[in-house]
């Protein structure tokens, strides 16, 4: 009778122990209260993104001084990066909010669903044909199309309703074409060196990035940020259905796609520079739903700001953990990740049984 | 006045044809049940009236004009629906439920206003889910979440309520509490059409009910034409029993043999 009930294991499940043992009321904290707090967490962790790292400096020597080492250290190279973070972490927290809303899945990420790897490929076609070399603009441009490209075959597939086995299946099939496709022009590359810096890119990193490449992707993942924030009411709609939402005016069409091509631009750019990390828009979410009452739109803006606060923390870790070679930020979220994706893929299966 | 008048509406779903020549028409201060059985076409007519879905021939008009030239949002603050399947995918609370009634009204940048929130109140207070206001609905029972997403219609304030099956899995208590409600709310100004599969309930409140057979319209006027031997025998294949103590009503009784085109589908 009901189809979700059938079709797709409610996400009702999902944090409904922690939001009666948090004591959080069913509509989650006051927005005041959520904003302010998360607010202040992602300023301490920009700061601390700006000062901490092998090197340990005063921020405040470093600004005034202009013409120091520590000012090179302070503009050229923890700046962007940390710019890089927010940026990216945003972008992922963001992306996997709208995903997990339109879909109405509490699994739907950009990472398993392959558009990070899609706009992998997308990024490395451009390297391998070197037209990055010619047209820096191209990198983001190609993650963008192998993105978009990504998401539209799932859409395609899995449709917009379809169980959660569908859609994990439609994401696992798109990682492997992906991942088939990058294999082949890592393969095809004879300079070893090149192979290398591909596949450290991929591993995912915010290290040795510029404000060229901030520049590069900024209009890009503004914009994305743009088509997805405004989907926020579309989305609340959404949660009685796809019928109720048509007859509360929604436009189905124009909502995806808003949701396609907002996730493409912006987590394609952000992939194209940093690299696949993965498990932030998984994550984030999940954490976010309780505080926001599960409010699919409330949900897009807490999932940004906790996104970003994620991924500057993770890259604040990576820089202060002893060991011989830097770690990369993907290796460390897919770690942390993973075990939580398998955490929750056990409790949707403890509920349907 | 004539809220809702459809002319010869034909409807077809890849090349079956769901509803052939429907005319009818829904005035101001009426409740119509819209009658039939499984398949006959009942909530294809339904979504038709929303805009969902497309007539392929015939006119549809609303407040006397086609509705083709309403926009989208016009016709969501128009007409309020309600569908069959109440999906929820979220936990969200009731309050939240019911304010998305607020929807068409709303630029995806502003929050709810003080009207809103006064109108959202009233909504709920008139379905008596107030005191359910903050409790999450997945923690609500059957008749509960019914009466909630019935608040969620009239958050939206629309002139015409369309709705399917409202009293489906409801108690015979909830069942007449949501039917008197309707009946209530048509009686102010406002025109309400009501799936019925209960025809002991649809001969009670609906003013009048149309018959919807095989994608046509098999018989309409009030109840006590409409729900005649012959029209029962020809539709559901049924025999009934008739009451008239407080007025008409109907009771299904038994299945008539032979009665397969019915049992077919």
């Amino acid at each position: 009778m009901n189809r979700s009930d059938t079709r797709s294991p409610r996400p009702v499940s999902q944090g409904a122990d922690c939001h009666t043992r948090c004591g959080i009321s069913g509509d989650g904290v006051p927005g005041w209260l959520l904003y302010s707090v998360l607010g202040t967490l992602l300023a301490a962790a920009f700061l601390g993104s700006l000062s901490l790292g092998t090197l340990k400096y005063s921020l405040w020597d470093a600004i005034r001084d202009p013409s120091s080492d520590l000012a090179f250290i302070f503009w050229d190279i923890r700046l962007p990066r940390a710019v890089l973070g927010l940026l990216v972490g945003a972008t992922l927290g963001l992306a996997g909010a709208a995903m997990q809303g339109f879909l109405r899945n509490p699994l739907a990420e950009p990472g398993i669903l392959g558009v990070t790897g899609g706009a992998a490929l997308g990024a490395v076609a451009v390297f391998y044909t070197g037209l990055v070399a010619v047209f820096p603009m191209m990198l983001p441009v190609g993650g963008i199309a192998g993105a978009f490209v990504s998401v539209l075959l799932l859409y395609l597939f899995a449709g917009t309703l379809a169980s959660v086995q569908t859609l994990i299946l439609a994401g696992v099939a798109i990682n492997v074409i992906a991942f088939a496709g990058t294999s082949l022009m890592l393969n095809l590359v004879k300079d070893p060196y090149a192979v290398l810096d591909i596949v450290f890119w991929q591993m995912g990193s915010l290290a040795d990035r510029s404000f060229r490449h901030v520049v590069l992707i900024l209009p890009f993942v503004l914009a994305g940020w743009g088509l997805l924030l405004w989907d926020g009411r579309a989305l609340e709609a959404l949660s009685l259905g796809e019928t109720t939402a048509s007859s509360l005016g929604i436009s189905l069409r124009r909502l995806r796609a808003r949701v396609v091509l907002g996730t493409a631009l912006a987590v394609g750019a952000s992939v194209a520079v940093c690299g696949s990390i993965g498990f932030v828009g998984l994550i984030v979410p999940h954490l976010m739903r309780p505080l926001v009452g599960y409010r699919p739109g409330r949900l897009l803006g807490a999932s940004a700001l906790g996104g970003a606060i994620l991924l500057l923390g993770s890259d604040i870790a990576v820089r202060l953990v002893p060991s011989l070679v830097e770690l990369k930020l993907g290796v460390v979220t897919s770690l942390v990740g993973a075990p939580f994706f398998l955490l929750l893929i056990f409790q949707m299966r403890k509920k349907i049984v | 006045m004539n809220l809702i008048r459809t002319e010869s509406l034909s409807v077809s779903l890849d090349g079956v044809t769901i509803l052939d020549d429907v005319s009818f028409s829904l005035a101001k201060g009426e409740i119509v049940g819209l009658v039939g059985p499984n398949g006959a076409g009942k909530t294809t007519v339904l979504k038709t009236l929303m805009g969902l879905l497309k007539a392929e021939r015939g006119s549809v008009e609303v407040f006397g004009k086609p509705l083709g030239s309403f926009s989208r949002r016009e016709i969501a603050r128009k007409l309020g629906y309600l569908p069959q399947e109440t999906e929820i995918h979220w936990p969200l609370v009731v309050e939240r439920i019911v304010a998305l009634g607020r929807v068409p009204y709303l630029m995806p940048w502003e929050d709810l206003g003080e009207d809103d929130e006064r109108i959202i109140a009233d909504a709920m207070r008139a379905t008596d889910t107030l005191p359910l206001r903050k409790r999450r609905v997945d923690r609500l029972a059957g008749g509960e979440k019914a009466l909630v997403m019935i608040a969620r219609l009239l958050a939206g304030e629309p002139e015409i309520l369309l709705a399917d099956e409202p009293v489906q899995g409801l108690d015979p208590s909830h069942s007449l509490q949501v039917m008197e409600f309707l009946r209530n709310v048509a009686g102010n100004g406002r025109g309400v059409l009501v799936v019925l599969h209960d025809l002991a309930l649809a001969s009670r409140f609906c003013h009048r009910i149309l018959l919807l057979h095989g994608g046509k319209l098999m018989a309409s006027g009030r109840p006590e034409e409409v729900f005649s031997p012959a029209n029962l025998k020809t539709s559901y294949h049924i025999e009934a029993k008739y009451g008239n103590g407080d007025g008409f009503y109907v009771v299904p009784w038994r299945r008539i043999a032979g009665g397969s085109d019915h049992a077919k589908k």
